[in-house]
Formats: structure tokens, C-alpha cells, sequence
């Protein structure tokens, strides 16, 4: 390879592995435990995380190994010869949408829970703007960029977690995770439901799969990927409940940052772990606003081609905003948040299943 | 994006050729030899110290002449080697075969025939002598480049413990040899390329052929030719007119005074640049924790030098981020700061009539001016400064009650941290970002200081150094160079190339099996 | 392409002269809470109550300066405590602000403590917590205790080596893990107790003789989070073997005679429900102690086997009494499950605690009804340095 051209770049399999954790640990995180603990008995809401963490495994499995059956090809073309060109359009424009929307819940998640454990005086419009443009200023460099930046920032935010998780180890109480197993099937099905809308923004890999180095490899590489942020996700569930009960988790409205609230750390070097926890988390959420805005841009320029990519931040950063905006309080965001992730699974589930089938049908080529 | 733009406009620059040959002589090499001596004399200005020796061929009346600027030459040389020769008998000769004087008598290696008249005012420039025969519209241009030379030193700037002692010079010629000394290897190339306008200046490009990556040499000559300047006085000109971006904090070069390093360097596949005139070299690409390494790293044991590469990057670490994380603390997350340090900060700063912000920036601002002047002055005043700075103004701000004893102990550390960083050039960078850090954490406490991190990062991740991204090996990932970034493995271990330079030959150590 | 990139630049670096700095509020400004105490003033009508909120703020020049030297603030005292009433502890704390030039702070808030009076109202003692736990300013860690009399007068008390009152409780209920001592209560651990209403303990702390005592407990319900009685400190030690892991504690007991003194190492319980029947659950309760003799008034030679057993039959005779004792108080007297009786069976039989859990100590209480079989098992691990410092008849030799 030479180093030399950056223009039509390249993605290895370890950014595959990368991404997948980049684009799905955000604010979901901050606030699953509770729904999941609200459905389920003491600690029993690791097994629909797991169960609803497997299914979409095997699904982000499923559908990067039918995009990557079509070595370098971007998702419009894709669509575009499996389902007709209309139809690519409008499944391209749904991404868009999606890209929007998450990047304005994310965006104004940041600004909310900032507003909470770090600035209690600032306004959220402006904690929202501020990261809003250092989002900005990450999509207009190049696109290889943003890969490496996912690699920068991943490691600091699997030690963060690492260190939250064994920290809690010792704060675990036996009374909070007994029993177990003694969840209805009922409120399993409850706890899948709402576990696996955590999940829905995989399909942004989608559009990636395109630069691939070896397509071959990603369909693993992005199962990996998925894995490690199931395992992550039933973990940090798990020392939460551990260590603050059922009963409290389910109605704290941040249970994860409220977990790092309780552990203190050994030497008392910083009080009020949350603090960091949360600064370090700003890192997860970043990347995943970046990924959503240059999924909105790639998938646009695939529709339009004659759009500048700088033509189309300028346009959707304000939208962006003014989204983030809309909601007036908490209940309202949830609702944002609830709109957000159901839609987007509900388009991975359609991409998946129209491709799959019709790859079957016309055979690949 | 904006490298491309930067080469157009160079581009542009290079294609004035009118400029570049304005004093260039359109004079022919006559074959009267008083009318070569004449014009050569009118064209420099008559100097005095153009030394014009008018004699004839040993023993025949043929008149010749040998010309050079006394200063530049190795004065022995022109009298024993080139005078004596000239004035020995020459009977037997045809005195018109300036190819016979040239070949077999003259005792000088470095010599070459020239028809041309700039070219040969150019080489008398740099300290060659010229013999003119008359009749001949040739002349020999006889390489006696001498006089006045620093002699090689341990170098100033970058001081070791342990390690070879010595040094680059002002001489091209000297350090190409110290290079050469270095890496006894049939492979290593050197490429010359005389550069600018107003003054020609050697710069040598120089690699090892088979090793690196070609593209990286192809880049850097190409860059280096496309240079455009009337004098280039330093190494520094280069860096800055070929580097990839010129908004970085970041040099994307590193500079070194020593011979070893950039012999370990170019074994590692990076190409050098030597300037002419300046002890100081060049090596690149070079990438940000490249510029974290020092070359004692390698010659102490590996624990010991893991441990001092890990301590380094703890120093950058409090180097830009300490006064801002203060300041966050201080002004917004004081439930952050254990309870008993909360109350005693809380105590000093009683009676500070600044907020924490301005008392940083006061400290930090005295800081860089103790350290700006410390630099400029003479060793042993230097060392005054220091004292008299440090201590006195500090320990006399805190009795004022301008600033809090805590503040003093944040800026002090933050200045000893950042001498941690083995590259002066970077330092500089990074006391920049600290400011930056320190106003984003005024306005946006933590946010503002994660925020700005985060910005450094993408600007890094963008960052490229010759094509080479600036964050590599962490991103994108080369798992094999990661036993030499953050830590040194064992030596043993270390028998890879890094990776990231995608060097044309993987094994370090093959040549060495090879032979034994 | 470069233009462009400016304007971003430019777009990035606008908003930095738009933010003022909001919310910035210097550290020496801040008037740091690290005590709170919460007192029952009086009833206004029905259902309405005023409370009495008084803050312990730290002045930190007194607290930081060292007491050498003499001259200027080694008199100050150490903490300034204010006080306000309302019906509800924000509009209190709120009030407060105008009573003092500093902000108040509660990122530091180390203790609350609350009068027995507040605890023995209904449900008051939970609506008071709810600040505490909505609150993102507060810790989690923070220490709740009760207190006997007025709460604030505790906050009064100037301690002779800290120089708050506040950081006193704390640091004295820090180390209860290695004293044999109760573990305070942390106000995070009450929103799981609150939500699962399970009846619950908190540490008291009293004044007697101007000196801070904190060697006892109070029950509260979980019906109703309400007091309903306290234990006293031969029974709070009981609950520490029933609850397990306490260690540091010493237990005496009569050896020949004399005075054996044993330090407890570790104390493991392990409970089992024995018998399932509702109407007579029959749990067995084995307490695995271990200890080391610190003190020995007696000159025999304690390094015989005979002798060690002998030790280890009084110590687990004890044992078993200050266990029983505290059980029979808790069960017939206050009815309240706060020895977690109850979570045996929720973690183990929990289709079983289903059917019962309304009726556990409450209702029918099946609590009170429950037999509790105690099995002691002691052991002495070391005898210290040295076997005894006085022996008979080696005079003679």
C-alpha cells in the first residue's frame, strides 16, 4: 500500500472490530440499566440483555455478510441492484433521517447530563453547540480520520468501563443479585424489547462496508465487534444492580453514572468519580455523533453526487440543533430517545431482511 | 485539503525562473586568460580577499593563473598540492593539454574540468580553486574547500547520559561522513540537491536504499526541490517550507544534532535531511509518539527505559493538562477535590483577588518570560535568572497574596513537565495547547477541558507526516510496533521494522544472519 | 478549500467570546456543608410538619492552619453552623443562602443526622431523605444517623483533635469496620431499603457527658418508616455477629476465673431455612468465630490444648447469649426483620417469599413466629506474643 494516497481510503478489519463499539456505546448505556431493571427481578436483566445482544450478533452478522457479498460497493449501488433504484433511495434517505436523529438525541443527551453532573449552571444550548461544532470539526476532516479517531478514543473508553467494573466488584452485594432466574417469561420478553433497541444503530456500519480492505473478513469482524459491546453492556448491568439493588436501579434515571457515584477510588486521589467518568464518557458519545453526521453525509452524497460534503454539514448542523432543541424536558427526550431507537432497528430489520431474501432470489453474483 | 492547496501556490512560486537567474553572468569563459582574471574580478567586486596567483606552467612560459577566496580554502593544500606542482618542471608536457595537467599532475582528488563560467564562480564560492591556463577556455575546478571548521562537539541541545558523545557541525561534508561512519552499508544513498535562489546551500537528502519505502523518498526530494527561498539558513527553513501542515502545533519533523539518532533512524526506514551550514538534521516522517522517544531509551535497559518513556508521557500529560484541570477544579468541581485539600485550597486562595484563571495565567505568562530570557542569556546568568525568577518572584507572590502557594506548586510542575519531552520543538507546541486547554477550562470547566482533548485528537488524527499518519502506531492500529511506543520491549524482541512506515524490508536483523 | 476550513475555524472559535463563564463560582466563595441535621420543630396542623434544618459549614482558614505559631486564628473555631425552618429541607436550605455571604456547597456533605423525633413521625423519615437522594450534588457515600435528643446539638459539640463536629462522625464511624462497631447507613442504601420496604437499622449517635457516643441503633419500621424501638449496645453488638463480617470488636468471657479478653478476628454466618412451614420457619443460624486473646488476668497456661478448648466453650456460650438476646428483642418485642431473616428466604426460596412477603413482618408476621436456632463455633487463633506474664510456682525453681 502506498502511504501516499488518502483519497479513497481504506478500512481494516481491526477498525471493523473498532467501529462497531464506536457507533453503539453513547448515552444507551447511561440510562439501560434502569429500563431493563424495571422489567426484571433483582439481577435477572442480564439474560434478556445477553438473549437480545445475540439476536442482533447474529444479525449485524447476517447483514454485513450479505452488503460484503458486494466487494466495494457503496449501500446505494447495493440497494440500487438488489431493490431497485426508488427503493434505494428511499432506504438511503430513511438512514439519513436516522443519522439526523440520533445525532440530535445524542447531541442533546451531552448537553443534558452535562447540565447535570458537571455544569449546573450553564445553558444546555450552548453545551449542545459547543459540542455540536467539535462534532463538526471532526466530520469535515477526512473520513480515515474519523477511523482513527475511533481507535484513539476506544481505549479509554473500555478502561473507564474496565475500571467501573472492578471497582464494583468488592461493592456487590450478595442480597442484590439473588435471586436469580425468577423473572417471568413475560418480563423477559419486556426486558428484550427494551434491551434491544440499544442495538438498532449497527446499520450505520453498513455504509462503511464499502471501503473495506477485505470484505471477507467483516461479517466476523463486525460480530467481534458487536460481542464485546453485548459483554460490556451485561457487565456494567451487572455491577449495577450489584451494587445498588433492583429497587434503586430501576429508578435512578443514570444508573450507570450514578454506579461510578457510589465507588470511591482507592488513594482518594479524585472524589466524585462520576465526574470523570462521565468527562472520559463524553469520548463514547463523540464518536458516535460523528459517526451518525458522516453517515448522514456519506449516504446523501451517494444519492446526490454533485453535493459538497462541506455543502451538507453546513445543512445539517443546524438541523441537527434545532432538533436537539425540540424536546422541552426529560419525559420528552425519552420520547426522542424511544423514537430514535425503534425506528432505526426497525429499518436495520427491514435492510436486513429485503436484502437477505433478495439476495437469495436473484443470487449472488 | 489544505495540503494540496499549499503545494498549488508553491507550485506557482517555482515557475518564475526569470527571478531565480537575475545575477547570473551571461560572461563566457574567454580564452584570454588577464580577460578571465578581469571579468572574475569585476563580477565579485574586487574583494581582497580573492586571491589571484598569476604564474607560469613549470618552466615554460605559458602563463596560467590559480584563483581562490582565502578563508574558504585549505590554504596547505593549495600551496603544497597545487602551487608546487604547477611551478615544478613541466618541460616535457604539452602545455596545451590542460587534460594532462588536469589528470596526472595536480595532486588532488577532488578535481573536475568546467567550460563554464557561473558554475565555476559558484564553486569558487564554496571554497574551490580554479586554475586557468591561458589559451584554454577551460578551466580546473579543484575542490580545496577548507578553513576555519568547528570541530565535532557533544551536542548542546540534546545532551545524554549515556551515549556517543559526539555531535553534527556546520560542515555537510563532516556529518554525511559521520553518517557514513554510523552505517557501514553499501545501501545508504545520498541524494544532493543545491538549493536557493540568492545562495546555493547543500541539503542532502539521505536513506537506505532497499529499506525504505520509496514513495517517502520520492515525496521528500520532491518537496525539497520544489524549495523556493533566497537563502536557506537553517534547517528549520526546510522544515517549515516541506512540511505537511503548517497551522500544527505539531512538528512533523523531528530535529536532531545527532549522528546516532538519525542513523537509527534511517535503519529504521525514515529519511534524513542534512542542511549545509547547520548541525542540526532532519528526520522523517515522524509521528507523535516518535517525538516522545529518546535515544538513551535504547541504551538503558529496557525496564529502565520503559519506565522513563512512561514517566515522559505522565510529564506531557501534566505538561498540558495540570493548570487547566486546576483551574476546572478550582472554579467549577470543587466536590472533585478530596474533602481535606478542598478546605486547604479553600483557605489559600482566601485573600487571591483573582479568580483562578488569571492567577494561572499570571504564573504561566512569568513562567514563559523566565524561561524565554533564561534562554537568550549567557549559561551563568541564565542560571541566575532562573533563581532569582523562580524563587524570589514566586515565594514573593505568594507573601503579596497575589497568587496561592498551590498555584505555584501547579505552574512549577508544569514547567519542570514539560522538559520531560525530549524534543524542544514539541515542548513549544505543547506550552501553546496548554494555554488553550487553560481557556476552555475557564469557560467550560471539565467539558471544556475533555472537549478540547478531543479537538487536539482529531486535529492529530488528521495530522500526516509525508504521508504517514501523525497518530500512528495507536491509530490506525499497528500492534506490532506497540512494544516500542508507550513502552521499550527488550532489544531482542525489537528485531521487527515498525511496521507503520511499510518499509520495503521487514527484518532488521536479517543482513546480520546473513553474515554469520 | 482552505477558505472554507477557515470559516469552520472561525465558527469554532465564536462561541468561546459568546459564553461568559457561567456558573463559575470560585472555590474560596463556596461554603462547604459537611454536616446536616434535621429536627422536628412541631406539627402545623395535620400531615404538614416544620422543619428544622441546620448546616454545618467548614471555614476553611481556621481548619487549614496550623495550630502552631499561637497568634491570629488559632482561636477560631473551626465551623460555623446555621439553621432555618420550613416545611420541606430544600425550602430550607434554600432560606438559608441569605444567612451567610458563602454558597452554600453540598458536594462535600459528609453526615446527616436526624433526631429520633423525625424518625418516631410516620413516613417522615423517607420524605426527608428524598432530598438527599434526588439531589445530583450529594454524594452516595453520605452517613445518615440517628440522634437521641436534638439533632443540632450534636453539630455544637467541639471535638478535641478535628475541628468540626461533622468530620468528627465521620471519621470516628470510618473505621467501624476494624472496631466492632456498627457500619453506618448510607443514604443510597436507604433508596433500595425504601423501595423494597424492608424494615431497617440505623446507628445512633448521643451525647452523654459532652463526649459522642455511638455504641447503639434504632429500629425503624418498614411499614411505615416509622421507629419503633432501639436496641441497646450489648444488643447492637449482637447484631454485628448476626450480620457478619464485623471484626475488631472484643467479647470477655471468664477463664478460671479470671478475665480472658479475645478481639474478634472474623465472625462468617451462614442462615438456612430449616423449616419451611409458614406458621413456624425454623432458620439455623452458625456463626464461625474467630479470635485472637489480647488480654489474660489469669496465670495458666493458655497454650495447653485443654485450656484453649475450655476458652472457646465460654466465648461461643456468650456468644450465643448476645446473639439470642438481640434475636428475641428484635422478633418478640419490635417485630421487624432487620437481620435479614427475610432475604434468606427471597434469595433462596423466592416463590415461597412471594406467598409471604406481605406477611412477613408485618400482618400476620410470620417473623415473630419464626424459631431462630443459633449454633456458636469459636475459635481461638493465636494467643499473642507471649503464653502468660505470671506463673505459679516457677519461683520455687
Amino acid at each position: 500500500m502506498p502511504p501516499m494516497e488518502d483519497k479513497d481510503i481504506q478500512i481494516s478489519d481491526k477498525d471493523i472490530i473498532i467501529a462497531v463499539p464506536s457507533i453503539l456505546v453513547a448515552v444507551g448505556i447511561l440510562s439501560l440499566p434502569a429500563k431493563i431493571a424495571q422489567e426484571t427481578i433483582s439481577s435477572d436483566g442480564w439474560i434478556p440483555l445477553l438473549i437480545s445482544g445475540i439476536v442482533m450478533i447474529f444479525l449485524t452478522w447476517l447483514v454485513v455478510k450479505t452488503v460484503s457479498s458486494f466487494p466495494n460497493q457503496s449501500f446505494f449501488t447495493i440497494s440500487s441492484s438488489l431493490v431497485t433504484k426508488p427503493i434505494a433511495i428511499i432506504l438511503t434517505l430513511l438512514f439519513v433521517i436516522q443519522g439526523i436523529l440520533t445525532a440530535a438525541f445524542e447531541v442533546r443527551e451531552i448537553a443534558d447530563i452535562s447540565q447535570i453532573y458537571l455544569l449546573n449552571d450553564t445553558p444546555m444550548e450552548v453545551l449542545s453547540l459547543v459540542f455540536l461544532l467539535v462534532v463538526i470539526y471532526a466530520v469535515s476532516g477526512e473520513r480515515a480520520g474519523i477511523f482513527r479517531l475511533n481507535t484513539l478514543f476506544l481505549p479509554f473508553i473500555i478502561i473507564i468501563s474496565l475500571f467501573v467494573i472492578i471497582l464494583s466488584i468488592g461493592w456487590i452485594e450478595k442480597a442484590n443479585i439473588l435471586p436469580i432466574f425468577k423473572t417471568s417469561i413475560g418480563g423477559y420478553a419486556e426486558g428484550i424489547k427494551s434491551s434491544i433497541i440499544y442495538y438498532g444503530n449497527i446499520g450505520f456500519l453498513l455504509f462503511y462496508l464499502g471501503f473495506a480492505k477485505q470484505p471477507k473478513k467483516a461479517p466476523k469482524m463486525a460480530a467481534i465487534g458487536m460481542s464485546f459491546t453485548v459483554l460490556l453492556y451485561t457487565l456494567l448491568f451487572i455491577a449495577c444492580v450489584g451494587v445498588m439493588g433492583n429497587g434503586a436501579v430501576s429508578n435512578i434515571i443514570y444508573p450507570t453514572l450514578d454506579l461510578s457515584k457510589e465507588l470511591e477510588i482507592p488513594g482518594g486521589f479524585f472524589e466524585r468519580f462520576e465526574s470523570v467518568f462521565f468527562t472520559i464518557w463524553v469520548m463514547a458519545i463523540f464518536t458516535t455523533t460523528v459517526i451518525a453526521i458522516d453517515i448522514t453525509v456519506l449516504a446523501l452524497q451517494s444519492v446526490f453526487k454533485k453535493l459538497r460534503k462541506l455543502n451538507i454539514i453546513l445543512f445539517i448542523a443546524p438541523t441537527v440543533y434545532f432538533i436537539s432543541l425540540l424536546p422541552k424536558d426529560y419525559v420528552e427526550v425519552s420520547t426522542l430517545s424511544n423514537i430514535v431507537t425503534v425506528f432505526a432497528l426497525v429499518l436495520l430489520f427491514v435492510v436486513t431482511l429485503l436484502f437477505t431474501i433478495l439476495l437469495k432470489i436473484k443470487g449472488v453474483k | 485539503m489544505s495540503r494540496t492547496s499549499f503545494f498549488n501556490r508553491r507550485k506557482l512560486k517555482t515557475n518564475k525562473p526569470e527571478q531565480q537567474n537575475q545575477t547570473k553572468t551571461t560572461i563566457e569563459l574567454g580564452k584570454n586568460l588577464a580577460e578571465n582574471l578581469k571579468n572574475i574580478k569585476t563580477i565579485l567586486g574586487e574583494p581582497s580577499d580573492l586571491i589571484v596567483r598569476e604564474t607560469t606552467l613549470g618552466g615554460t612560459d605559458k602563463k596560467c593563473a590559480i584563483v581562490y577566496i582565502s578563508g574558504l580554502v585549505d590554504q596547505d593544500l593549495v600551496n603544497n598540492n597545487i602551487l608546487k606542482v604547477i611551478q615544478s618542471n613541466m618541460n616535457e608536457i604539452d602545455p596545451n593539454q590542460i587534460d594532462v595537467v588536469f589528470q596526472e599532475k595536480i595532486a588532488i582528488t577532488d578535481i573536475k574540468k568546467d567550460n563554464k563560467f557561473d558554475e565555476s564562480i559558484d564553486s569558487l564560492l564554496s571554497g574551490s580553486t580554479i586554475f586557468f591556463l591561458d589559451e584554454t577556455d577551460t578551466v580546473l575546478i579543484l575542490g580545496t574547500a577548507g578553513g576555519e571548521k568547528r570541530s565535532i562537539e557533544e551536542p548542546q541541545s540534546e545532551a545524554l547520559i549515556r551515549g556517543p558523545r559526539e555531535g553534527f557541525v556546520e560542515s555537510v561534508q563532516t556529518n554525511v561522513a559521520l553518517i557514513r561512519r554510523d552505517i557501514k552499508n553499501s545501501n545508504l544513498r545520498f541524494n544532493y540537491h543545491d538549493v536557493g535562489n540568492k545562495s546555493k546551500r547543500t541539503i542532502v537528502v539521505s536513506y537506505i536504499d532497499g529499506i525504505v519505502n520509496p514513495t517517502i523518498v520520492q515525496e521528500v526530494n520532491r518537496r525539497v526541490k520544489s524549495i523556493d527561498l533566497d537563502l536557506v539558513a537553517e534547517s528549520g527553513f526546510v522544515e517549515q517550507w516541506i512540511e505537511d501542515s503548517f497551522l500544527s502545533p505539531f512538528p512533523q519533523m523531528i530535529n536532531t544534532e545527532r549522528p546516532d539518532r538519525v542513523a537509527s533512524s534511517l535503519l529504521q526506514g525514515k529519511v534524513g535531511i542534512l542542511v549545509d551550514g547547520t548541525p542540526f538534521a532532519l528526520i522523517a516522517p515522524t509521528t507523535y509518539s516518535e517525538t516522545l522517544k529518546s535515544l538513551e531509551d535504547y541504551y538503558e535497559r529496557w525496564i529502565v527505559g520503559s519506565l522513563i518513556r512512561i514517566l515522559r508521557y505522565i510529564g506531557t500529560f501534566l505538561a498540558l493538562l495540570l493548570p487547566a484541570i486546576y483551574i476546572a477544579l478550582v472554579s467549577y468541581h470543587q466536590g472533585m477535590i478530596p474533602t481535606q485539600l478542598a478546605f486547604s485550597i479553600a483557605a489559600a486562595r482566601e485573600g487571591v483577588p483573582f479568580p483562578s484563571f488569571v492567577e494561572a495565567m499570571l504564573m504561566i505568562i512569568t513562567m514563559e518570560i523566565l524561561q524565554e530570557a533564561g534562554a537568550r542569556l549567557p549559561k551563568n546568568l541564565g542560571q541566575t535568572v532562573g533563581i532569582v525568577g523562580g524563587l524570589v518572584i514566586g515565594d514573593s507572590a505568594v507573601s503579596a497574596g497575589i497568587v496561592s502557594p498551590i498555584m505555584v506548586i501547579v505552574v512549577a510542575l508544569t514547567a519542570i513537565s514539560s522538559f520531560t519531552n525530549p524534543s524542544y520543538s514539541v515542548g513549544i507546541g505543547f506550552r501553546m495547547l496548554r494555554l488553550f486547554f487553560m481557556v476552555a477550562a475557564a469557560i467550560f470547566g471539565l467539558y471544556g477541558i475533555i472537549l478540547a482533548y478531543i479537538m487536539l485528537n482529531i486535529h492529530v488524527a488528521n495530522l500526516k507526516s509525508f504521508g504517514i499518519p501523525y497518530s500512528a502506531p495507536f491509530a490506525p492500529a499497528f500492534v506490532k510496533d506497540w512494544k516500542d511506543s508507550v513502552i521499550r520491549a527488550p532489544i531482542t524482541m525489537l528485531e521487527k521494522r515498525p511496521t507503520y512506515l511499510k518499509p520495503e524490508e521487514r527484518q532488521e536483523k536479517s543482513k546480520n544472519e546473513e553474515k554469520s | 478549500m482552505l477558505s472554507s476550513k477557515r470559516w469552520l475555524l472561525i465558527f469554532l472559535i465564536t462561541p468561546i467570546f459568546l459564553a461568559g463563564c457561567w456558573g463559575k463560582i470560585e472555590i474560596e466563595n463556596r461554603g462547604f456543608v459537611i454536616g446536616t441535621a434535621i429536627d422536628l420543630e412541631g406539627k402545623q396542623g395535620n400531615e404538614k410538619y416544620n422543619l428544622l434544618m441546620t448546616n454545618q459549614l467548614i471555614n476553611p482558614a481556621a481548619i487549614s492552619k496550623q495550630s502552631s505559631g499561637g497568634g491570629g486564628g488559632g482561636n477560631q473555631k473551626g465551623f460555623i453552623n446555621i439553621q432555618d425552618k420550613s416545611d420541606s429541607l430544600f425550602a430550607a436550605s434554600r432560606k438559608m443562602r441569605h444567612l451567610t455571604n458563602l454558597i452554600p456547597y453540598y458536594q462535600h456533605l459528609k453526615v446527616i443526622l436526624v433526631s429520633e423525633e423525625v424518625i418516631k413521625e410516620p413516613g417522615l423519615f423517607s420524605d426527608v431523605m428524598d432530598v438527599f437522594v434526588r439531589n445530583h450534588e450529594l454524594r452516595r457515600g453520605v452517613k445518615v444517623f440517628v440522634t437521641e435528643g436534638e439533632a443540632n446539638k450534636i453539630l455544637d459539640f467541639v471535638p478535641q483533635i478535628e475541628k468540626t463536629p461533622a468530620m468528627f462522625i465521620e471519621k470516628l464511624t470510618t473505621n467501624s469496620k476494624n472496631a466492632g462497631i456498627l457500619e453506618p447507613k448510607r443514604v443510597d442504601r436507604l433508596q433500595n431499603i425504601f423501595i423494597y420496604e424492608r424494615s431497617y437499622f440505623i446507628p445512633r449517635v448521643k451525647l452523654v457527658n459532652n463526649e459522642i457516643v455511638y455504641d447503639d441503633a434504632v429500629i425503624v419500621s418498614g411499614e411505615n418508616n416509622q421507629m419503633i424501638g432501639t436496641l441497646n449496645s450489648e444488643e447492637t453488638k449482637g447484631l454485628l455477629y448476626i450480620l457478619g463480617g464485623t471484626k475488631g470488636g472484643s467479647i470477655e468471657t471468664k477463664f478460671d476465673d479470671n478475665l480472658v479478653n479475645v478481639e474478634t478476628q472474623s465472625a462468617k454466618v451462614k442462615t438456612k431455612l430449616t423449616n419451611k412451614d409458614k406458621e413456624n420457619f425454623t432458620f439455623s443460624l452458625n456463626i464461625n468465630f474467630e479470635g485472637t486473646i489480647e488480654e489474660h488476668f489469669g496465670t495458666k497456661d493458655l497454650l495447653k490444648e485443654k485450656s484453649i478448648t475450655e476458652i472457646e466453650k465460654d466465648l461461643e456460650k456468650d456468644i450465643k447469649q448476645l446473639v439470642e438476646r438481640t434475636i428475641k428483642k428484635v422478633q418478640r418485642e419490635y417485630k421487624a426483620d432487620v437481620i435479614g431473616l427475610g432475604d434468606v428466604i427471597r434469595e433462596k426460596h423466592y416463590d415461597l417469599w412471594k406467598n409471604i412477603v406481605y406477611n412477613w413482618d408485618r400482618g400476620e408476621n410470620y417473623f415473630s413466629k419464626s424459631t431462630v436456632e443459633v449454633n456458636v463455633k469459636a475459635n481461638i487463633s493465636s494467643t499473642g506474643a507471649a503464653n502468660r506474664i505470671k506463673q505459679k510456682g516457677k519461683r520455687g525453681e
